[in-house]
């Protein structure tokens, strides 16, 4: 029976496995087609050029469309066809660069690459068509009917005007359908069915629903002498709408097919249309090239959150530029390795950094703003500000800063003068805490598992100077200055440059390096053709020894997670206790209605929130360990959704055991302790596995607060080697075993309590 | 009657549920070695006498002595005279998480201070004296209602208590089941176990009670030895009462 079991789990295993090699080898594949549509032309990048191209291009469509069906004949040559909901996800997907091209009706495709630069239709048609209205099949009547108000429509040239109010540059917007102001609608409702994103024969427009096919539905409807009622459906749900008699009409630019007529009936034909093929404009890609400083003015910019890059760039939002922040530099670059930006306005030395690790990026020689780096202390902290400056002016003298300025910049010098601290110092004046965001190099970055860079040398040789151990603190470089100006660390050392902004709220000390702000760009030169997976493998886990940011933050993410399970279990047992006793007694109301306060404010408010909370404000100033911090945090939250199930838990014992217990003599407590809480507590064990999952899996935002645990771990290699996939698939992989874990060991200890009971 | 032998004393004894008035007023006796059985109408009040009288209901208005203590005092601690005042139940309420063993044990155990041999010792007595020894390592859901009823009754013997509680302890049986429990009872009260009975076996209280108690709407209405009570009927709804059960 167990083997039996191990097996069953094993398979699971090995088929879960598969799965992930199959993404892994597809998003490797995917990666080198993304790299090769930025460089030069390749093979496995088919463009197209005409319609004959189809016959082997990743063909996108709308659902259910004339052009699904059209394009689906390619599949038998080889083509790929993917169907989309909506024409503007299939757009979507092509500027993205996931398809080759779209097929779609003319119109439509006039709005949307009119809309979405970059795009172009082909001068060569695909296929003609004619559009026409559908009935429910053998309704002849209503066909007729119609077909006759098409056939007025047409003759008094109300049909010519409608069109001509939504296409042809002179005539569009001049000429609406207006109901006759003596029409009377005696003859019931018509409800016409349709699908609002098919530009220009219906589309939202103001947040109505207009277009030809809905004034000409409008004129009909006037001719019928009833009231018109529009339902706006997806589009491969009109025909069943209509079939099933919840529409009269179908008017969606549909054609006449086969297929369809065996369903449904068709009207005459109102309009002819054509399906056309949109495909990438190479040109237009150009247009939005960045070549210099004002070029910056429209376009999507990517900085780091609260850098001076970050302000800088906020100014272009006036000209028209988009700026998107990111969390991380390195997140930002990828963003503009994969054309989601246009470029990343940074500081030079990390841009530097950057560039000759990525492929296919470079700086523009055009600089963006000079500025100068100083150390921030807290507001009104001008002692140790001044011991500050006065530490820099000896290193600066003395020759220590340029000493290890070019122990990390300069070909010739790098790595061969670290700083080292001088033999005899004391540290007899405490401990000096500097708040630092090591995703910066050459300022301040992870090797081989340790905090290294110019800011950091710097720091010591300040800290030896002052006679004070140094202790790094690695957190979010946005929470920095907060940081320092609650009092959690002494010195922000962070390549900061002095702002007026960031002077309300902490002092700076003198500069001590100037940088300047670039503007990093994808070069036109073909990206190299990149790592194989193996190659990326090394350089993720092995090289500098990464994989010990993985391990250690496993380390810490179980020790996080364990933790705040004991706390979680134990406040939760004894919310729900005193919870469930109040209940049952209706004494301490006042304690009942406190727990009642405090589950709703926890489980009302994201956790992210309360660790944040917890740390900076309710810990706030005292040097309390930040996984420490962590652990309570989580454990606070996580007992908040404990108490619930466990009171649940106890609530679902029969009243009787109660009385049973307290008949033979026990105590309230001891009858729950005994009797009530084991029963509770074996009822209740499939819920609380779920929210140790949860709880395991909510740990991974405690890099908020500068823990280095597993998803940190993950974010350090992806911020070294500038590579997404391989370690976000390691860390969710890990994070898979772990709960896959936890869930095995709930399940072992449900059973064996159920086999207590029927031995 | 000795005075000194008085277990239990109810003086004007009242319970409401709500607007509800249960009790109205009960004042008696129970005397060491008597055998009471407590008869009524449904909704009489009848189990709410005897589940006041260990407090599982807090009484509204009257007192309760036991041996001479006012229990409703609340200085009076009555988790210690819970402990002499063994119950059982309708619906049994054996723990389900535990063997019968543990179910017999772990009061005195924990209550009485008794070490594991002890208390197993006791228990295994016990339930050699039931029939049931055998099913000491059992779990509660492998029993039958009758030994379930059983193994709770001598789970109450285990605290050694002086007096016992019964309501309605066979009403929750198959007919089949209802003399295993009754045999036992009618045992207990050979060896002078002081014994409070709510219960419909008519043929039970005739034999074994030393007294009937006839609760009606909240109050004692009649009182006395089986032939008094069975045979010289005097109130109309105890007739009345009597000639649908019977």
């Amino acid at each position: 029976m167990k083997s039996n079991n191990f097996t069953k789990r094993l398979f699971a295993f090995l088929v879960l496995a598969c799965m992930l090699l199959t993404t892994m080898v597809g998003c490797g594949s995917q990666d080198a087609g993304s790299g090769s549509a930025a460089g030069t032309e390749q093979e496995n990048a088919p463009k197209v050029e005409s319609a004959a191209d189809l016959d082997t291009a990743k063909i996108g469509v709308q659902i259910g469309t004339t052009g699904d069906i059209v394009a689906s004949e390619k599949e038998e040559t080889g083509a790929t066809i993917e169907r989309f909901q909506k024409g503007a996800d299939a757009i979507q997907a092509l500027k993205t660069g996931k398809l080759d091209c779209v097929v779609i009706d003319e119109q439509p495709a006039k709005a949307f690459v009119k809309n979405t630069p970059g795009l172009k239709i082909l001068d060569e048609e695909f296929v003609k068509e004619d559009y026409a209205i559908c009935a429910a099949k053998g309704n002849t009547e209503l066909i007729d009917e119609v077909n006759a108000a098409l056939k007025t429509l047409r003759e008094n040239g109300t049909l010519d005007q409608i069109v001509a109010n939504y296409i042809g540059d002179d005539t569009k917007g001049t000429c609406p359908y207006e109901s006759p102001a003596d029409v009377k609608r005696d003859n019931g409702t018509l409800i016409v069915a349709t699908n609002a994103e098919f530009e220009p024969y219906e589309f939202m427009s103001n947040g109505k629903i207009v277009g030809i096919d809905m004034e000409m539905a409008q004129a009909i409807a006037d001719i019928m002498g009833r009231e018109l009622k529009i339902d706006n459906i997806q589009f491969d749900a009109i025909i069943t709408s209509v079939s099933t008699g919840k529409a009269d009409l179908g008017i969606a630019g549909m054609t006449v097919t086969e297929d369809r007529l065996k369903n449904i009936d068709f009207s005459d034909s109102y309009t002819t249309s054509k399906q056309v093929i949109i495909v990438r404009n190479e040109a237009a890609q150009e247009a939005v090239k960045i070549d210099s400083i004002e070029d910056l003015d429209t376009a999507k910019i990517g900085v780091q959150i609260g850098t001076t890059g970050d302000i800088y760039a906020s100014d272009k939002e006036e000209t028209g530029a988009t700026i998107e922040r990111f969390q991380k530099g390195a997140d930002a670059v990828q963003a503009l390795k994969t054309d989601k930006i246009n470029c990343v306005v940074i500081d030079e030395q990390p841009a530097k950094s950057f560039v000759a690790n990525t492929p296919g990026l470079k700086i523009l020689d055009e600089e963006f703003v000079s500025e100068d780096y100083a150390i921030c202390a807290a507001k009104g902290n001008t002692e140790l500000l001044t011991k500050v400056n006065a530490a820099l002016k000896t290193l600066k003298e003395n020759g220590t800063l340029d000493q290890i300025v070019a122990n990390y910049i300069g070909d010739d010098t790098k790595g061969t003068c670290p700083y080292e601290s001088p033999a005899d110092v004391k540290r007899d004046n405490g401990t000096l805490i500097v708040a630092t965001n090591a995703e910066f190099e050459p300022y301040e970055f992870m090797s081989d598992g340790k905090i290294v860079g110019i800011d950091m040398e710097m720091a010591q040789a300040i800290a030896d100077i002052l006679g004070m151990d140094l202790k790094i603190e690695n957190i979010q470089f946005d929470a920095i200055i907060t940081s320092v100006s609650s009092g959690k660390a002494d010195l922000g050392i962070a390549g900061m440059t002095v702002t007026e902004d960031r002077l309300k709220n902490i002092d700076f000390s003198d500069p001590y390096t100037t940088s300047k702000q670039v503007v990093i760009v994808k070069s036109d030169e073909s990206a190299s053709t990149g790592l194989s997976f193996k190659e990326k493998l090394y350089q993720n886990f092995i090289e500098e020894n990464r994989w010990q940011y993985i391990t250690r933050g496993l380390m810490t993410t179980i020790i996080i997670a364990f933790f705040a399970l004991v706390i979680g279990l134990v406040l939760g047992f004894l919310i729900a206790i005193i919870r469930s006793a109040c209940d049952m007694t209706g004494k301490a109301k006042v304690i009942n209605w406190i727990c009642k306060a405090y589950l709703t404010i926890i489980r009302g408010t994201p956790s992210m929130i309360q660790l944040l909370i917890i740390y900076y404000v309710i810990f706030a100033s005292t040097s309390i360990d930040k996984v420490l911090v962590a652990c309570v945090a989580f454990g606070l939250n996580s007992s908040a959704y404990i108490a619930e199930i466990v009171r649940s838990g106890i609530m679902s014992i029969d009243q009787g055991q109660m009385e049973a217990g307290r008949s033979l003599g026990f105590n309230f407590r001891q009858t729950m302790c005994y009797i009530i809480l084991p029963q509770a507590f074996k009822n209740v064990l499939p819920a609380l596995g779920n929210e140790f999952i949860v709880l395991l899996k909510e740990t991974s935002i405690s890099g908020y607060i500068g823990i280095s645990d597993l998803t940190r771990g993950g974010d350090y290699i992806r911020s070294r080697t500038y590579e997404a996939f391989i370690p976000l698939v390691a860390v969710a992989i890990i994070y898979l075993i772990l709960v896959m874990a936890l869930s095995a060991a709930v399940g072992a200890l449900e059973r064996r309590l159920r086999n207590n009971e029927q031995r | 009657m000795n005075s000194d032998n008085v277990v239990i004393r109810v003086e004007n004894l009242e319970k409401s549920f709500g607007r509800n008035h249960v009790l109205r007023g009960i004042s008696t006796e129970i005397h060491k070695g008597e055998v009471v059985v407590i008869l009524g109408p449904s909704g009489s009040g009848k189990s709410t006498f005897l589940r006041s009288l260990n407090l599982l209901e807090t009484p509204s208005g009257g007192s309760i002595y036991f041996h001479g203590e006012d229990i409703t005092s609340p200085n009076s601690d009555i988790n210690v005279h819970r402990q002499k005042m063994g119950m059982v139940f309708q619906h049994f309420n054996l723990f389900p998480h535990m063997t019968i063993l543990k179910n017999m044990t772990i009061a005195p155990i924990k209550l009485l201070g008794k070490t594991q041999e002890e208390a197993e010792h006791k228990a295994m007595q016990l339930l050699e004296r039931v029939g049931l020894a055998e099913k000491a390592n059992a779990y509660p859901n492998q029993l039958s209602g009758g030994q379930k009823q059983r193994i709770a009754i001598v789970r109450a013997l285990c605290m050694e208590p002086e007096v016992l509680l019964f309501d309605e302890p066979t009403s929750a049986l198959d007919p089949e089941m209802v003399e295993e429990v009754l045999h036992v009872m009618r045992d207990l009260a050979e060896d002078g176990m002081t014994m409070l009975v709510v219960t419909h076996e008519m043929g039970f209280a005739r034999e074994v009670a030393s007294r009937i108690m006839f609760i009606d709407e909240g109050v004692i209405t009649e009182e006395g030895t089986p032939t008094e009570v069975f045979e010289h009927t005097k109130s109309e709804r105890l007739k009345t009462f009597l000639s649908k059960i019977l």
